[in-house]
């Protein structure tokens, strides 16, 4: 277990948490070109061909698993555990990260769509700058697989992500 | 907000508690009562300090006056209003339910009142009273709508008669008094409710669903102070009047705020607010207080269908996936043998890995808020607590966790690499018992080709723990990182009769990385796995009635490549093509090409004859979609 390999998972995994929760800047939302390098910039780790699976449901792109969690609300994942095996053999990393994730229940999502049919008011600071109303924390476990034989580790090398919801608090708005 | 208490649970009931703060003097101050809720896995002492800490309020005569509920006063109305800033603030691994019993009691606690003696004394006079409100709000309960009418209350005659309005002091007790019946109540939407028979079960959930509409119209309320009761009864309130009130601003509603998420119409006609805001931009601040109201007084202010879209999981939830039959075959058959062995002989699973296969397993220890809040009108909350408090001594030694776990030499120690490592490690689990035949629905199995030579299977679920383990593992004495912080070193089993005891039911989350070979056998290469304290199945639940797909994701066949994305190949940009395309434009047309079927070269020309506005773009192939050939499609 070399501490390259255990930097890379961190890294990896880090940023695949990262792009999860990100959303764009109000500037990005009104400019087509902008938020298609916004949505761009997001998953740069997983690979083009990367078999995408969302609480047991095959994503056909990784178009998709951007537009996936673009369209959840506002997302805090933090892990409680990760662990991970290299495998020579086959030069992949199999890793498992479990842990929590907090929800907006503002019905807004990450696009700053909103169900409001109020008119905008120039004289009221927009609700998209308001901080989130979170919910309890619900659970997940991500799996991802790391194919090592490339050049750049940190570039397109996951070939293989899992994600899925293991737990749902009670008292929520959000339906999974 | 968050605080986790250090002490043990501590049952006080019967106990005067005495704050820190000297109560001399306070004969002279008009003190509010407060009711607190969830306080007991502390003691006393702590919730006060907490207190004291957060708001700066002390908490005056905190009295335990049952398992999970402290009674204490307050300075002011002020202070409790402050106070009600704590209202589910998270205090020892519970939230806190605050709410203001009455204000202004002129030293005497409540308990001296006939109204506040709902509660706790029982003389001849508070049973009149709590019959008197009994009464009436089976006088004003509508089951049919399920409407609970509130309004004018102080023009009731029964009430008036009664002296419940004569003072100011009476009467801000009232509706406290009120929701506090409600609570204890069972509103039943069959036309013969009965509400004379008190019962001491715990009526809430029932009133969730038989009360949804409360009319507080015509009471003369300057502040949602006076109803902050009102959520904790209701939280699942639909709608709600304050009509025809004295409501001057929007601050008038904080103590509402947050509280009722799921109030979809509210009135506030004939308010101050309205005359006081010209711009109405109360409006937008009860957007955010309350995140599903759709209509406020007769205006529709949110969309909600758009609504319902925004607050749910673009995909369905499912609990099986398998690309394709190989995969469903191979896992299925994989996993029942797995845990058939795993259950009853784990050493029979040594055939399944080599020398190079590797297993480790990794510890969560903190049950989700669900499974340990305690309820004690609930027997299953309490079970499902007691579930959890179990202890992890069996597995902290062994659990591999890398988000707690610094040191290198750990690491390595605790992952285990060929049959006999890892069997050795099999052997440090308890003896486990699997109910997938028979309960699947607890379970969530997928499977996918990972590589050309490997499969993926993953399986989330529950497991009991049946005995102990054949060989307990015992700490390694060089290291200060075995356990998760918050855990004390104990030694937990030195008796079989406490080893027997600490067993529970647990969820767990598995990994295998396996590789068929051509003799129809698998080797398992990688075994990854996490164990966590029990959490339900809920999540795994299929549920078909809801219908949000707006994803291209292959729902009705498990397969990558089934219904929408059914004839879409994995999409290869020539490396020539590639180099002359932006990170944009590359993303743009991957995009078309996957929504609109067109090949590569078709897509291309689309998009820059669209100036690669996507828009534009898709616009273009809807408008002329008939006239394209059919050698433009993949």
């Amino acid at each position: 277990m070399s501490d390259q390999q255990t930097i890379a998972v961190k890294t990896l995994a880090e940023s695949l948490v990262d792009s999860m929760d990100k959303r764009p800047l109000v500037s990005d939302l009104s400019n087509e070109s902008s938020l298609i390098n916004f949505k761009s910039s997001l998953f740069s780790c997983i690979n083009n061909n990367c078999k995408i699976i969302i609480n047991s449901n095959p994503l056909a792109a990784k178009t998709f698993l951007t537009d996936f969690f673009l369209k959840l609300p506002l997302t805090e994942h933090t892990y409680q555990s990760y662990d991970y095996h290299f495998i020579p053999s086959l030069n992949l990393i199999s890793c498992i990260i479990v842990g929590k994730v907090k929800i907006d229940e503002y019905p807004r999502n990450k696009l700053g769509e909103t169900a409001d049919l109020l008119p905008p008011n120039n004289n009221y600071n927009g609700v998209i700058k308001e901080r989130p109303f979170w919910s309890l924390p619900f659970g997940f476990t991500l799996n991802f697989v790391i194919q090592t034989d490339t050049q750049d580790i940190y570039k397109e090398s996951i070939i293989s992500f899992n994600y899925k919801v293991n737990y749902i608090p009670e008292e929520t708005q959000i339906k999974v | 907000m968050s605080y986790r208490g250090r002490g043990n649970q501590h049952n006080n009931n019967n106990s005067n508690y005495a704050s820190n703060s000297n109560s001399i003097g306070h004969s002279q101050l008009n003190l509010v009562l407060v009711e607190i809720r969830n306080w007991n896995n502390a003691p006393v002492d702590n919730l006060v300090s907490f207190v004291s800490r957060k708001v700066h309020i002390y908490l005056i005569n905190a009295e335990a006056v049952s398992n999970n509920v402290i009674h204490a006063n307050v300075r002011s109305n002020r202070d409790a209003e402050q106070l009600m800033t704590l209202d589910g603030a998270k205090f020892a691994g519970q939230y806190l339910k605050i709410t203001i019993l009455n204000n202004h009691n002129n030293n005497n606690r409540i308990n001296t009142n006939n109204i506040g003696n709902v509660i706790n004394n029982t003389n001849a006079a508070t049973k009149n009273t709590i019959q008197i409100l009994r009464d009436f709000l089976k006088r004003r309960y509508n089951p049919n709508e399920k409407l609970l009418d509130l309004s004018n209350m102080s023009s009731d005659q029964i009430l008036v008669s009664n002296d419940l309005y004569t003072t100011i002091s009476t009467s801000s007790k009232v509706f406290p008094a009120l929701m506090k019946i409600c609570s204890e109540e069972n509103f039943s939407s069959s036309p013969s409710t009965n509400l004379n028979n008190i019962t001491n079960n715990d009526n809430n959930d029932n009133n969730k669903n038989n009360i949804l509409s409360i009319d507080l119209s015509n009471n003369n309320l300057d502040n949602s102070l006076a109803i902050s009761t009102l959520a904790q009864t209701f939280p699942d309130l639909k709608n709600l009047s304050l009509a025809n009130n004295n409501l001057q601003s929007i601050k008038s509603l904080d103590s509402l705020k947050h509280k009722l998420n799921k109030l979809t119409l509210l009135v506030l006609t004939n308010n101050p607010i309205q005359q006081n805001d010209p711009n109405s931009l109360y409006q937008y601040d009860l957007l955010k207080m309350f995140p599903s109201l759709l209509v406020l007084n007769d205006q529709k202010i949110r969309d909600e269908s758009k609504l319902s879209q925004l607050l749910t999981f673009p995909l369905l939830k499912k609990n099986f996936f398998f690309e394709n039959p190989t995969c469903q075959s191979l896992s299925s058959n994989f996993i029942s043998n797995f845990l058939n062995f795993w259950d009853n002989n784990r050493a029979d699973l040594s055939m399944l890995y080599t020398s190079e296969s590797q297993f480790s397993l990794s510890i969560i220890s903190i049950a989700p808020h669900k499974f340990i809040q305690s309820n004690p009108t609930n027997s299953q909350s309490t079970s499902l607590k007691d579930l959890n408090n179990k202890p992890w001594g069996y597995y902290l030694p062994i659990s591999r966790n890398l988000s707690v776990i610094n040191s290198d030499y750990i690491k390595n120690s605790r992952l285990a690499k060929g049959n006999e490592q890892i069997l050795k490690l099999f052997n440090n689990l308890p003896k486990s018992k699997h109910d997938l035949i028979a309960n699947s629905q607890k379970y969530s199995i997928e499977s996918w080709n990972c590589s050309n030579t490997s499969i993926i299977v993953v399986l989330h679920g529950e497991f009991d723990e049946i005995d102990p383990p054949i060989q307990i593992a015992k700490p390694s004495t060089n290291t200060s990182s075995h356990y998760p912080k918050g855990h004390r070193r104990n030694n937990y089993y030195n008796s079989k009769e406490s080893a027997k005891t600490s067993l529970s039911k647990r969820s767990f989350d598995r990994t295998w990385l396996i590789v068929p070979n051509p003799q129809g056998s698998i080797i398992i290469a990688s075994d990854l796995l996490t164990i966590r304290p029990y959490s339900g199945f809920d999540a795994f639940q299929e549920d078909h009635s809801i219908v949000n797909l707006s994803l291209n994701s292959s729902t009705n066949n498990n397969t990558f490549n089934a219904n929408n994305s059914a004839n879409i190949p994995q999409i290869v940009i020539p490396p020539e093509i590639e180099s002359k395309l932006s990170p944009v434009k590359k993303e743009l047309l991957i995009r078309i090409i996957i929504e609109t079927k067109l090949n590569l070269e078709y897509a291309g020309m689309l998009c820059e004859n669209c100036n690669w506005d996507y828009n534009t773009a898709i616009e273009s192939f809807k408008s002329n979609r008939s006239n394209i050939p059919q050698n433009a499609f993949i």
